[in-house]
């Protein structure tokens, strides 16, 4: 632990903009304020603009923020499956204009997995060489993703998980090797332990969802873990930089 | 430290490595924890008898584990028993009314007779908010009973904010921050609208890790004192530890 606790951080889940269901403060100075406090030399953002309102407009505002961050914070793009008109050209645009993976939310705005539109999306991705993370909080989420995604060969991350379908997340992830999760929803007693086991430590990375939820709250229970420190060094650092490399 | 709020049963659904008494030991030396004050999720979510019955036997034996007792309010003569088996022994520290989508509304006629019933042995009820409305639901319980003295575990899709505001209203109700609701803000702002003597910690083992709820709370912006308080002052204070 006394190893891991001075690495360099690597977060797939962060957030910067106004959050419109709590008065909880997500400038990007909250943020880098909490990665400084806590070693996060980088992490991956959505705006909330992107995702609670109009995508185009966020995913220019998350361009802003990351120019103004140094490299600090990265974004990662969004687009909502709901509106179909403009999709593709969205997506080109940013990768164009260097969005290294995508972010999607189809709990927050009320979409299926298994829509049509979004296996349309999940291909085009594919074929551009996006990663991508996509919500997967409810039971029968992960098996619609595994059969969007089994085909692809970029790497997908489930995020906002919960115990209450990590027995069906594992099971596809073992028939996808492409998927991988996020620590967030991870909340039980030998989570991280029985992930790692069952699929390895090469596919559980750091998300912490901060500023919404306290950093520490993920963090900790990470560190405090019997993950090996190599394991830890994974989830932490490695296997988020290999994806966005990549 | 005291964890003012943890569930008994959760380890032994998931057939882990760990037994549940392995994992609560292990964390109690790891964290420093002097006792935790649990509730049986059996008891919450299946058969009441049997599920208050576990737990008491795990707290005739280990100083570590006070109990609260679970009462349901569509059982009302078994509440009425279990109240009066348990709260004689000096293990069991308070009452458990379960989350309302598994029991009744805390404004409903049901919760209020079991109220009745549980005022005679002038221990705290513990409840559980799921929207602010269970936090009117809490007020108008706490000032229709006199005395009653009440401790409110958020759980996510709680408001909080609108919640604490409500609960301001009266001196007799304390708030146990968990890892079940992380939500970055909740303890500052229990702090600020509650104020300092009325936020508790738990852990909300063995349903998550006591680590998630500590890591809140040693993150929180709060003055050290404020810390300590809600780690263990508060909780020795509102359970009478």
């Amino acid at each position: 632990m006394a190893t891991t606790e001075r690495i360099p951080i690597v977060d797939c889940d962060t957030w910067v903009g106004f959050y419109p269901f709590q008065d909880i403060d997500l400038t990007p100075a909250t943020l880098t304020g909490i990665m400084r406090r806590f070693n996060v030399a980088r992490a991956i953002f959505v705006h909330t603009t992107a995702v609670f309102f109009d995508p185009k407009v966020g995913n220019d505002m998350a361009i802003m923020v990351a120019r103004e961050n140094g490299g600090l914070l990265l974004p990662a793009a969004t687009v909502n499956p709901l509106f179909y008109r403009g999709l593709a050209k969205e997506v080109e645009k940013r990768k164009e204009q260097g969005f290294r993976l995508f972010r999607f939310f189809p709990r927050l705005q009320s979409w299926l997995p298994r829509s049509a539109v979004f296996k349309d999306l999940a291909n085009f991705l594919n074929g551009l060489g996006l990663p991508f993370l996509i919500e997967c909080p409810f039971s029968g989420w992960a098996t619609d993703i595994g059969q969007v995604v089994a085909g692809l060969s970029v790497p997908v991350v489930l995020t906002g998980t919960a115990e209450d379908n990590l027995a069906e997340i594992l099971s596809v992830m073992k028939e996808i090797t492409n998927l991988h999760l996020s620590t967030q929803g991870l909340d039980h007693p030998g989570a991280l332990e029985e992930v790692v086991a069952e699929v390895g430590p090469g596919r559980l990375i750091f998300g912490s969802g901060a500023p919404i939820h306290y950093f520490q709250s993920s963090l900790m229970p990470l560190l405090h873990s019997d993950l090996s420190d190599e394991a830890k060094t994974l989830v932490l650092v490695e296997n988020l930089r290999r994806i966005v490399q990549a | 430290m005291v964890d003012a709020f943890g569930e008994w049963g959760w380890q032994t659904l998931r057939a882990g490595d760990e037994s549940e008494w392995q994992l609560l030991e292990k964390c109690a030396q790891r964290y420093g924890v002097s006792h935790y004050c649990l509730a049986s999720a059996e008891a919450m979510r299946g058969d009441l008898i049997k599920g208050n019955e576990r737990l008491a036997q795990v707290t005739r034996t280990n100083s570590l584990v006070k109990g609260y007792v679970v009462v349901n309010p569509n059982h009302l003569d078994e509440s009425a028993g279990e109240m009066k088996k348990y709260l004689s022994e000096g293990q069991f520290i308070g009452i458990a009314i379960p989350p309302p989508r598994l029991s009744h509304p805390l404004g409903s006629w049901r919760t209020a007779e079991v109220v009745k019933m549980a005022r005679r042995y002038d221990v705290p009820l513990l409840t559980f908010l799921e929207t602010e409305k269970d936090a009117e639901g809490l007020l108008s319980l706490v000032r229709t009973f006199s005395g009653l003295r009440a401790l409110a575990v958020l759980l996510r899709g709680c408001d909080w904010w609108v919640a604490f505001r409500i609960l301001s209203e009266s001196p007799n109700v304390a708030t146990i921050v968990t890892g079940l609701l992380t939500e970055r803000g909740v303890i500052e702002q229990g702090v600020a609208l509650l104020g300092d003597r009325r936020v508790l910690f738990g852990s909300g083992m063995t349903k998550v890790h006591i680590s998630r709820a500590l890591g809140m709370i040693l993150e929180a912006d709060i003055t050290d004192r404020q810390r300590q308080l809600i780690l263990e002052g508060n909780a020795r204070s509102w359970l009478s530890l």
